[in-house]
């Protein structure tokens, strides 16, 4: 019975409580919240609004607890408390309380006093609920009212609900920041390298590899692009939550990223792109003098050992040895290209090759030389490339000796020697006509061969100087000539005896894969028989096109001497002969007539004014111009001054002006970062942030921006300057009496 | 010794004190006189010796006593307590004052400032440790005291930053290092970072460090104490001002078109100097270039034209050319300043005579000159087969390294006239030497163009380092009539003017605050810059002048003989006067009893 009386005045004792306790915290909070608002409108620090109001709320909360006695409540008091708020009970309240043993009046009283508590239970407990709650909700409103305070409220559990509402807010206030710069780098496939990811924007790539950025935002930007050394953009994709692009990258330089965001452009720091070019190959050879001379005797084999490397691969490596013979105008040459005898195949990017070479197999005879280079191929694409070592010559010593004699009438030879050679045939051609009888047929005919093959060699050496060549001047004529087949030498053997395809002055220290070239070329260039071109062998060369044709004429009439020459008709030659000096000798007066065309070509003089010596006509020159010193990176010199100003006083900020000056020092400078990306891109950053106002100034960024613009601007030459003095009455006097004295 | 010169400190005012005791003397000698009483006489004379002591207490008479003064030991920063001691010991009469930033000493008076000596300077005579700045000398030439330096600190001792440092010319800093250890090195470094170095030894007293600047502005070089294990000991801070250049004004006369003149004129255009130039197509007609300034008439050089110009460039040929009017022309213009450079050449070099040529020239079978243009670098140059003699008038522009002269000038007036032994120099340009080129020909024109006349010049007398709150003097060379204007922070700075030389003044400001500061001359319209250091800079380089200076002023005797007297005023015992008061009052009391 006891127990049952209590449980329905412990009941109530709760209730109680509880009523009261939200209407404290309904106040507590609705104080709190409107106490940030005011200490935002007041100016306060979010932080320190929400202490404030979190302190102030605290004190509210616990100011009512002690007020209202919660802290303390007891079934005594809660039964004074009825007994004074319900007369109805007869102030028996405390009977329900006590735990003392009762008298039967006091029982009776008890039950009396239970039966009313029955119907007091429906009764509302004083409270001022509805106060608090109406404080409650003007500080939610408030809060609402102005939201900025909402993220400083957003994590107060009591009132920052996760509302679609307060999200959106909360990010329109939010700047975009990009968060990472991540990606990967292809290298081109012939160099075999790996697919390297980078998280470092700062990016090393191989020419002509893929690079392609992954960029992170903190939310999406309207549109990005990455600048590469401030001018080429590439705009990027959006890719689920990503920015995405990729470019192949050729040049060094740097890039930055820029991103748009509520119609506002914003750029990051710069950062280095390193390209590495891809080199051409590698060669040396090992332990060989560059000129070499050997006795006919000592004659050997010369091993020939190749270092050979390239970055990225080799393709193909060989040596082009060309065999010198004879001189002066009978120099022949021979060229060949020999492979290596190991390794066969060239592969892999460093190796030694070798080649061991038999000079007695290259047919070298005392006087003859061997000229030779190496040549390595690399594996680059879509153009390999090339390199050569320098020529290195072997020499067999001549046994024969030479003097040279000059001819006593002529001081200066001016004539080139194959001029005389042709009159030299003529001479000897005229001397056989003459011995026509007296001398053995056999001879005669011998020797009109010989002359046959003097005229054949002159005319190879002419044929060269007209940019001829066997395959497209001399077999069409051949074909008209059945008897060079019967010659005891015939056109191949000539062409292995006394020249090559690829004959030149310059033979041996030229590059000599014309046709492979001429392949490439055309590969390469399908505009080409559409073209003027300058450099067809027919046009190659320095003469203007009436010597050309002079020189063409001359060239067919010495097949027609040669052939008559062979045929053992010197007499028939002749005529040609003839033909072919008077046409080599007014080649040589065009070519004088045009070296003298080349000269000052003066105006035509009136006769009656040569050398009168009258000048009256002829007006003083005057000539007037501005020549102000040019002065290069003009801004980055103006920098320089602001940056000591800012160094010397380092409270300064730049102002709009100055400002604008270091934005174009900025520009210059970036056209220098695109030569040296790892030397000025740190610089560039932090003059971009202190433009930006982003950091504050300290010494150290100062100094390297300073050092950069120092760096760019170059010396100049020293100029004379005009130094102020100031004469004081002394000097004056000093040289008054000076002037006296003398 | 004691002087009975008696003088009065009254406590009121002693011609209303002297009043009052006549007049009271006259009322109570009279009221005496009157009273019917014997022994007047007695009472009378009682009275006097009353009315005496009265007016002794009253007037309060001293008399002067001469006493030896004290002398006075100053103990500076660094000083050796050692040394101290003895000299009291010896001297126990000393008086001790001590610098702020000098160790405790026993009984010695502390000095806020060196300004508090004034009234003691005369009296030192022992100076202990790092001595006394340099104005603490300005008003005090007859000290006489002996001094006893400290070490010299450690690190740079003094340092030499050319006054006039020009863009795109080398300078050089130097300056003297003490008590460096071994391993260290000192760095120094500018707008272009580190520049060169320098690797310390003990024996390490000297260095030297060049250093070619872009461009025209104030700049803060520095120079840096590193350890051996790289760490920074000290750093001092070496401001550069590098002039911003004026441009010249240029008149090239030649016979006929060279190419030395055409380069040289392409060069100085370039520049942007203001040019004019005549060479002669026959013989009335000239071609005329004007470079970066308007037409002018240029048929004859007439004096209008040179006295608006700095330098000529002649040659010889043009020389014999001139007529008497244009000699004299140019006679006169370079009396008043005028520059004048005459080139001679293999042609001109056999002649006897020469016109307007200063010194002497002879015949000298060399055709390569060689001269150092820059760091030592030889550079070689054809030359026109003459040497130039050397005489007392004939001022060297570039030597060789033999000490023979190859360019060189002579005063004539305010002017000068010069000329170079080398031809075709033009061939440096083509070689790509164009910085050699312009350094051989800067210095020849530089040194012979006429200086730009100011009214106002001004230089500051106290060698750097400057420092906040110490003096910095400056002189002004004035052509005016009327005291130059100098203003400093927009105050007029007071200017006494030199008792030897007219229009020659002289001021001292004192800086209040580090950095940039500037002295602005009113009536030149122009400024000099100066840069004031904090107390803690340069240390070392302070305290080294300091102890230098300080030595320069002491004795080696410290004159401790020659005692000083001091004039001391005593007063006389008031208790004569109370004495004779007494007996006075018994004298007119006893008087009627006896």
């Amino acid at each position: 019975m006891k127990q049952t009386q209590n449980h329905q005045l412990i009941a109530l004792q709760r209730r109680y409580l509880m009523l009261r306790m939200l209407e404290v915290l309904c106040l507590a909070v609705g104080v709190g919240l409107i106490l940030i608002v005011v200490g935002e409108i007041a100016g306060l620090d979010q932080i320190d609004a929400l202490v404030l109001a979190g302190t102030v709320g605290l004190l509210v909360l616990l100011q009512r607890i002690y007020k209202l006695g919660l802290h303390q409540l007891s079934a005594d008091r809660l039964a004074s408390f009825i007994n004074r708020q319900y007369p109805d009970l007869n102030w028996s309240a405390d009977l329900l309380a006590t735990d003392q043993p009762l008298s039967n009046l006091q029982i009776l009283q008890r039950e009396r006093a239970l039966s009313q508590l029955g119907s007091l239970s429906k009764w509302r407990f004083p409270n001022q609920l509805l106060t608090a709650t109406l404080i409650l909700a003007a500080g939610v409103l408030a809060t609402l009212f102005f939201p900025e305070t909402v993220a400083v409220v957003g994590s107060d559990e009591h009132v920052a609900g996760e509302s679609p509402t307060n999200a959106s807010v909360e990010s329109a206030f939010q700047s975009v920041v990009l968060e990472s710069i991540e990606g990967t780098i292809n290298a081109p496939a012939y160099t075999g390298l790996r697919t390297i990811s980078f998280t470092d924007p700062n990016i090393k790539a191989v020419e002509g590899g893929v690079v392609s950025w992954e960029l992170g935002f903190s939310s999406a930007p309207q549109q990005a692009l990455i600048i590469f050394s401030g001018s080429d953009t590439l705009v990027l994709k959006q890719e689920k939550s990503m920015l995405t692009g990729s470019a192949k990258v050729f040049n060094k330089g740097f890039y930055q990223v820029a991103w748009q965001q509520d119609d506002d452009w914003k750029a990051s720091d710069f950062y280095k792109l390193e390209v590495a070019t891809d080199l051409p190959p590698q060669l040396a050879i090992r332990d060989l003098p560059q000129f070499q001379q050997f006795e006919w005797s000592d004659v050997q084999k010369i091993n020939i050992r190749a270092d050979l490397s390239d970055d990225y691969g080799l393709k193909d490596a060989y040596l082009i040895a060309t065999v010198a013979k004879g001189s002066g105008e009978s120099v022949k040459f021979r060229e060949e290209k020999l492979l290596f005898d190991k390794p066969q195949t060239i592969s892999g990017r460093k190796l030694l090759a070798e080649r061991v070479i038999d000079l007695k197999k290259t047919g070298l005879e005392p006087g003859d030389e061997l000229y030779f280079y190496v040549e390595a191929w690399d594996n680059k694409l879509p153009k390999q490339q090339a390199e050569r070592t320098e020529t290195y010559f072997l020499q067999l010593k001549d046994t024969a000796s030479y003097i040279v004699s000059n001819d006593g009438g002529l001081g200066v030879d001016l004539m080139p020697e194959y001029f005389r050679s042709q009159r030299q045939i003529i001479i000897d051609s005229e001397k056989l006509v003459a011995e026509r009888g007296k001398i053995k047929k056999e001879l005669f005919d011998d020797t009109s061969n010989g002359l046959g093959h003097d005229q054949k060699v002159l005319r190879l050496r002419y044929g060269q100087f007209l940019g001829e060549e066997f395959e497209s001047g001399i077999t069409e004529t051949e074909a008209h000539e059945p008897e060079e087949a019967a010659a005891p030498t015939n056109t191949d053997e000539a062409m292995k005896q006394f020249g090559h395809a690829h004959d030149t002055e310059n033979e041996h220290n030229l590059v000599p894969q014309k046709d492979h070239e001429h392949a490439g070329e055309e590969e390469e260039n399908p505009l080409e028989a559409f073209a003027h071109m300058h450099d067809s062998e027919e046009e190659a060369t320095f003469y203007i096109q009436s010597v050309k044709t002079k020189l063409r004429a001359a060239l067919s009439m010495m097949w027609d001497a040669e052939l008559h020459l062979r045929m053992n008709s010197p007499e028939q030659s002749l005529p040609y002969q003839y033909k072919i000096l008077k046409l080599l000798k007014e080649i040589s007066n065009d070519s004088r007539i045009y070296v003298h065309r080349t000269g000052f070509d003066p105006p035509p003089i009136k006769e009656e004014k040569r050398l009168t010596g009258d000048l009256d006509e002829i007006n003083p020159a005057r000539r007037r111009y501005v020549l102000e010193p040019i002065k290069s990176f003009p801004s980055s010199r103006r920098a320089v001054v602001l940056l000591e100003k800012y160094l010397q006083q380092p409270a300064l900020t730049p102002t709009d002006d100055e400002k604008d000056v270091l934005q174009l020092a900025g520009n210059e400078l970036a056209q220098q970062a695109i030569e040296f990306p790892g030397r000025y891109l740190e610089s560039m950053s932090l003059l971009k942030a202190l433009i930006d106002d982003e950091v504050v100034q300290n010494r150290i960024a100062l100094l390297k921006i300073r050092k950069s613009f120092w760096e760019i601007v170059p010396e100049q030459p020293a100029s004379p300057a005009l130094h102020p003095t100031a004469a004081s009455a002394i000097d004056q006097q000093f040289l008054k009496r000076m002037e006296a004295n003398e | 010794m004691n002087s009975w010169m008696i003088s009065f400190e009254p406590l009121l005012n002693i011609h209303l004190t002297l009043w009052g005791l006549i007049l009271l003397f006259v009322i109570i000698a009279v009221a005496e006189w009157r009273r019917k009483m014997g022994r007047r006489v007695l009472r009378l004379s009682a009275l006097l010796v009353a009315w005496v002591g009265l007016a002794g207490i009253v007037l309060r008479p001293h008399y002067l006593s001469e006493s030896p003064m004290p002398d006075v030991m100053l103990l500076t920063k660094g000083y050796k307590v050692e040394t101290a001691d003895s000299l009291l010991q010896t001297n126990p009469g000393l008086s001790v004052y001590k610098a702020l930033d000098a160790a405790d000493f026993k009984a010695a008076t502390d000095l806020k400032s060196f300004s508090q000596l004034t009234g003691i300077k005369e009296r030192i005579r022992y100076v202990l440790g790092a001595g006394l700045p340099d104005y603490v000398f300005d008003d005090a030439a007859s000290l006489q005291f002996a001094y006893f330096p400290s070490s010299s600190p450690e690190g740079i001792q003094a340092i030499n930053v050319p006054e006039k440092v020009s863009a795109n010319r080398r300078s050089v800093v130097d300056g003297n290092v003490n008590h460096v250890a071994s391993g260290g090195m000192i760095s120094w470094s500018g707008p272009e970072g580190k520049i060169d170095s320098l690797g310390l030894s003990e024996d390490t007293k000297e260095f030297s460090f060049g250093f070619i600047p872009k461009l025209g502005g104030k700049f803060i070089y520095e120079l840096e104490l590193l350890d051996s294990a790289g760490s920074s000991t000290a750093t001092y801070k070496v401001p550069v001002q590098v002039a911003e250049e004026r441009k010249l004004k240029m008149v090239f006369v030649s016979q006929f078109p060279t190419f030395e003149s055409r380069y040289l004129k392409n060069l100085m255009a370039e520049q942007g100097h203001s040019l004019a130039l005549r060479y002669q197509l026959s013989k009335d007609k000239f071609r005329y270039e004007f470079a970066n300034q308007g037409e002018v008439p240029f048929r004859r050089l007439t004096t209008t034209l040179l006295d608006n110009a700095d330098f000529l460039w002649i040659d010889e040929a043009s020389l014999d050319a001139l007529s008497r009017e244009e000699a004299n022309a140019l006679n006169a213009a370079v009396d008043q300043g005028l520059g004048v450079f005459i080139t001679v050449n293999e042609v001109s070099a056999s002649r006897k005579t020469r016109r307007l040529m200063p010194f002497q020239l002879t015949r000298y079978d060399a055709d390569t000159l060689s001269v150092a243009v820059d760091l030592n670098r030889q550079v070689s140059l054809s030359g026109v087969g003459l040497a130039i003699d050397r005489s007392p008038e004939v001022i060297p522009v570039w030597e060789d390294g033999s000490g023979s002269v190859l360019a060189a000038y002579a005063y004539q007036g305010q002017g000068k006239i010069g000329t170079a032994l080398w031809q075709d120099t033009y061939r440096l340009v083509l070689k790509g030497q164009e910085l050699t080129y312009a350094a051989l020909w800067m210095e020849v024109i530089e040194s012979l163009a006429r200086k730009a006349s100011v009214c106002c010049d001004i230089q500051v007398e106290t060698k750097e380092p400057h420092f906040i709150d110490e003096p910095i003097r400056f002189t002004v060379i004035s052509s005016l009539e009327e005291p130059p204007l100098v203003r400093y922070k927009g105050e007029t700075v007071p200017l006494i003017e030199s008792w030897q030389l007219d229009n020659v003044w002289s001021g001292t400001i004192w800086p209040d605050g580090a950095g940039w500061d500037s002295l602005f001359v009113e009536a030149a319209g122009q400024s000099k810059h100066f840069f004031v250091h904090e107390q803690s800079d340069w240390q070392s380089v302070a305290v080294s002048k300091q102890i230098a200076n300080t030595a320069l002023h002491a004795s080696m005797d410290s004159g401790i003989a020659t005692l000083q007297l001091q004039s001391i005023k005593k007063p006389i015992s008031a208790v004569i006067f109370y004495l004779l008061l007494l007996a006075g009052f018994g004298g007119l009391w006893l008087a009627p009893k006896v």
